[in-house]
């Protein structure tokens, strides 16, 4: 009787043992994460390659945040240099000193509205910044530049 | 170790993105593979970091196939969804970009917390790491740098501009113009901007391709867009949207058939030498003096400032 008890408790202590690797395991798996919320009015880069692969055009993606007119004025400009404008000041796109733009095209991704834009791969290095016109203001997304 | 591999990957990454020229991106010798031990532990996945500084955020991504680097970018990826999330903070990342054992400084930085690591949609994979971190296992050998591989030269080649070209675009009076080709002329194919047949789709592209609710499309067809935005409607100076089969150029400016600006109107014209007046601006010779025995004097202009003389008329 004795002995079967151990048993059982014996048994029991496995369990909770394997219970326990297993939690731990789990657990030290991997840390939250959590993804810093969006902000309420601005452009939110989706997918800005570091190249083009060598293709002629290089497709760039992105989100508009906030309140917008119908259509919405808004794209990509770029240049074969960085633009020397502060753009803690939200200039207009005629101040920043880019050379190009592309107008954008609608896309859907997970059920929200994404912006695409072709940008021409034409530079040993392009620079862009995506741009949007939102609730009377100019709003701009970092400089990212693109190699070919 | 998988998470070492994936936040080293990422570490990589965020060289590359702060690289400006080529020489640092080939110092910065961007890992692009895993040694074949370590693919199956890289794999097949969508990493997504977060690197905050402060309240603001830069988003990178890398999507891995079979330990290989397929693409990487800069951005919040909607899809595919990320199986790996990364967060650190922008200081963790510039301590260990500028660290020059940067593997070290990357494991020190995930023991810390520093860089946290999580495992999306894969009880596998978190157990596995899990069990990596109770029972660590020694695996030799860091991610493996492969060689600097020249880049492909630029894909597009924009032809110099020809600003004498005639394109026979317009005139539209009062209206800037630009002029966009929906068919490449070299090579030849269609490159359609846009479905003219679709309702507003013109107008629709010319606002979004003159930033202005106010364009309008004049031409719509299979082989050419114009579009028009009044002068007055213009808040800001303004290039046309990108085309390279745009004769004039890529990035030329809109075609301008705007009035001149009004001169401003003429003043009336001065008084000769002898004219009455009332100050010296109103004389050719800017002299206005008294003429006369008065009390009271006429006033006329003068040759002279202080006398009357009428020696410069003759």
């Amino acid at each position: 009787m004795e002995t079967k008890q151990a048993a059982i408790i014996a048994a029991a202590i496995l369990i909770l043992l394997g219970v326990l690797v297993f939690g731990a395991a789990f657990f030290m798996g991997g840390a939250s994460v959590y993804a810093p919320p969006l902000p309420e009015e601005g452009v939110v880069p989706v997918d800005v390659p570091f190249s083009a692969n060598g293709q002629e055009y290089v497709q760039v993606k992105y989100m508009v945040q906030g309140q917008y007119s119908d259509p919405l004025l808004s794209g990509a400009f770029f240049s074969n240099m960085p633009s020397k404008t502060n753009f803690k000041k939200s200039p207009p796109p005629d101040q920043t000193g880019y050379e190009g733009f592309v107008p954008y095209s609608l896309a859907e991704e997970e059920g929200q509205k994404v912006l695409t834009a072709s940008v021409p791969n034409a530079y040993d290095a392009t620079y862009v910044r995506l741009y949007a016109f939102v609730n009377g203001h100019d709003y701009w997304s970092d400089e990212f530049v693109i190699y070919p | 170790m998988k998470n070492m591999l994936v936040a080293f990957a990422f570490v990589s990454l965020l060289a590359l993105a702060q690289a400006v020229t080529l020489d640092e991106i080939i110092a910065s010798s961007i890992g692009q593979s895993a040694p074949d031990a370590m693919k199956s532990l890289v794999g097949t996945n969508v990493i997504q970091a977060y690197v905050t500084s402060g309240a603001s955020a830069k988003y990178y991504y890398a999507i891995t196939q079979d330990g290989k680097v397929e693409s990487s970018g800069r951005g919040r990826l909607l899809l595919p969804q990320p199986t790996v999330l990364l967060w650190a903070d922008q200081t963790t990342v510039d301590r260990i970009l500028s660290s020059p054992d940067a593997a070290a400084e990357t494991r020190k930085a995930i023991d810390k917390g520093e860089i946290k690591v999580e495992w999306k949609n894969n009880l596998f994979a978190r157990l596995s790491f899990g069990l990596f971190r109770l029972f660590p296992i020694n695996l030799q050998g860091g991610p493996a740098y492969a060689p600097y591989i020249p880049r492909n030269p630029p894909g597009l080649t924009i032809p110099a501009p020809n600003p004498s070209f005639n394109s026979q675009i317009g005139p539209y009076p009062g209206n800037y113009a630009c002029e966009f080709y929906q068919i490449s002329s070299n090579p030849p194919s269609n490159k359609k901007v846009v479905t003219c047949a679709a309702y507003k789709a013109g107008d629709n592209f010319c606002a979004i391709a003159m930033q202005s609710p106010q364009a309008k499309a004049v031409i719509c067809n299979d082989q050419q867009v114009v579009c028009t935005l009044p002068c007055s409607a213009v808040r800001v100076k303004f290039v046309c949207a990108f085309d390279v089969n745009r004769p004039r150029g890529a990035n030329a400016p809109p075609l301008d058939f705007c009035p001149p600006p009004p001169t401003p109107p003429a003043g009336p014209s001065k008084k000769s030498v002898g004219s009455l007046c009332q100050h010296g601006g109103e004389c050719t010779t800017g002299n206005c003096v008294g003429d006369g025995m008065g009390p009271p004097w006429v006033y006329r202009c003068s040759c002279n400032p202080f006398r009357m003389d009428y020696g410069c008329n003759k």
